[in-house]
């Protein structure tokens, strides 16, 4: 299955929130941190971030894949970004006629704490809404209904397409083929892709029939309703009081 | 109910399936049509809800011939068509909202659909299954989710494209259960013979 649903199922204080709540708390957040220059704020968004992923009982080992591939290339911007062949700048050291500007290690650093940031919260807060009801509660914040339906129906029928992909592969090695190198491999992939491009459109052809059947007329409905309990309003209420703290220390003060 | 009346239809790469088909369909009857592969055995039912528009003859529904898109519009929600593949026709995330979709479209109410999604799910076995994700369901809970949201539109004619395809012989004896109990009129498509010589009256061949 190509759809990551492990954690979005399970007990925690984040998972019971109103997923509308989590959304804009996220969204105002990143905003924020992504703009942010102070080392301080960056600091304390940081810890607030790792706390947000303990509050929703995430494991460092299930994370960990998105963790490190980050940070690989944040790394690759601490070896590169730094170096400045300017000489009248303040350097850690030199190479030849290169310095490791400390300028350029602060900025990089400042992007290495935002990227983790950013990384934590969307993990906590949005990763752990299932698809299906964060299409509900884009709705709900009046988010445009074609691209809900657009992400909808990309997750009923990813998984078909996937299907349909395996098969014909399966099919393929079952007639001894094993991809190489060579002009033929390339062939057979792009008569996969060109394959699944016309069956995808022509069971695109027979939903629309089947819409239709059911007397489908243009407009979707959604099923689900959303209720934000007394602790929603007030997680989300200290969450933006938080944000305008940190906004206004960092930009009046 | 319905009517066909000297249907000719070829598609667009020159192919033609029907020349001169013609098909009664009474108020209540349940009726088996056969017939080898290509022989169009889809293509009527896709004619008969106007997915299709063939080149002559006529399409009579209720007593009234149907032409135009409009026309049609009635027709569809006054019959439901299983398609033959369920992952064609569940395109909805959850069980719930693929039952719901027909119901909105009928102008329900949000307040009247839940027990109507319950219904439906009791009449064809599957008690819970509302907040069950699509795609994971087996084929024949697939083709019974289909099932469900047919019936809870509560449509007079019946159109089912082999029905029993890919079923296993448990599910076959639930669907022929289920057929066997409701009284509406029926076109079943099917090579199946034992299972149409149980569901069905009359039985039509296009070979």
């Amino acid at each position: 299955m190509p759809i990551p649903d492990r954690l979005t199922e399970r007990k925690s204080f984040i998972h019971s929130l109103d997923p509308r709540m989590k959304i804009i708390v996220c969204v105002s957040f990143c905003f924020y941190f992504s703009i942010s220059m102070n080392f301080y704020f960056l600091t304390v968004g940081l810890v607030f971030a790792a706390l947000s992923v303990k509050l929703a009982k995430l494991k460092f080992r299930e994370i960990a894949g998105r963790f490190l591939l980050l940070n690989f290339f944040l790394l690759i911007l601490f070896i590169t970004v730094p170096f400045t062949p300017e000489s009248d700048v303040e350097c850690y050291f030199r190479l030849g006629s290169w310095g490791y500007g400390v300028e350029g290690f602060l900025f990089t650093l400042k992007i290495l704490l935002r990227g983790n940031i950013l990384l934590l919260l969307i993990t906590s807060l949005l990763s752990t809404i299932n698809f299906v009801i964060l299409g509900h509660a884009l709705n709900h914040l009046l988010f445009p209904r074609k691209l809900i339906h657009l992400l909808l129906f990309s997750v009923r029928y990813l998984n078909v397409i996937h299907q349909e992909f395996a098969r014909m592969r399966r099919a393929a090695v079952m007639r001894g083929f094993t991809p190489r190198m060579n002009f033929h491999t390339y062939r057979t992939f792009a008569h996969f892709a060109g394959t699944l491009l016309v069956r995808s459109l022509k069971r695109s052809e027979r939903i629309m029939d089947a819409m239709k059947c059911r007397g489908f007329n243009g407009n979707f409905y959604l099923i689900y309703h959303f209720k934000a309990a007394g602790k929603d309003w007030l997680a989300g209420t200290a969450m933006l009081f938080l944000l305008i703290i940190l906004a206004y220390g960092e930009f009046y003060v | 109910m319905f009517k066909l009346e000297n249907i000719a239809f070829a598609y667009e790469n020159g192919v033609e399936v029907l020349s001169d088909f013609s098909l009664a369909l009474a108020k209540g009857e349940k009726l088996a049509l056969t017939g080898s592969n290509g022989s169009g055995k889809t293509t009527i039912l896709e004619i008969m809800v106007g997915l299709l528009k063939p080149q002559k003859g006529k399409v009579i529904f209720a007593g009234t011939e149907r032409t135009a898109e409009k026309d049609f519009q009635e027709v569809r929600i006054r019959t439901g068509y299983l398609f033959q593949e369920a992952d064609d026709q569940l395109f909805c995330p959850t069980v719930q909202e693929e039952i719901a979709f027909g119901l909105f479209n009928l102008g329900k109410t949000r307040e009247k659909i839940p027990a109507i999604i319950n219904a439906a799910l009791k009449h064809v076995g599957l008690e819970g299954f509302g907040s069950r994700i699509t795609y994971q369901l087996s084929s024949g809970e697939k083709r019974l989710v289909a099932l469900a949201a047919l019936l809870a539109m509560e449509p007079e004619v019946l159109l089912l494209d082999e029905p029993t395809a890919e079923l296993d012989k448990n599910a076959i004896s639930r669907l022929k259960a289920i057929l066997n109990g409701l009284d509406k009129t029926m076109l079943i498509v099917s090579h199946d013979n034992s299972f149409t010589e149980a569901v069905t009256g009359r039985k039509i061949s296009l070979d």
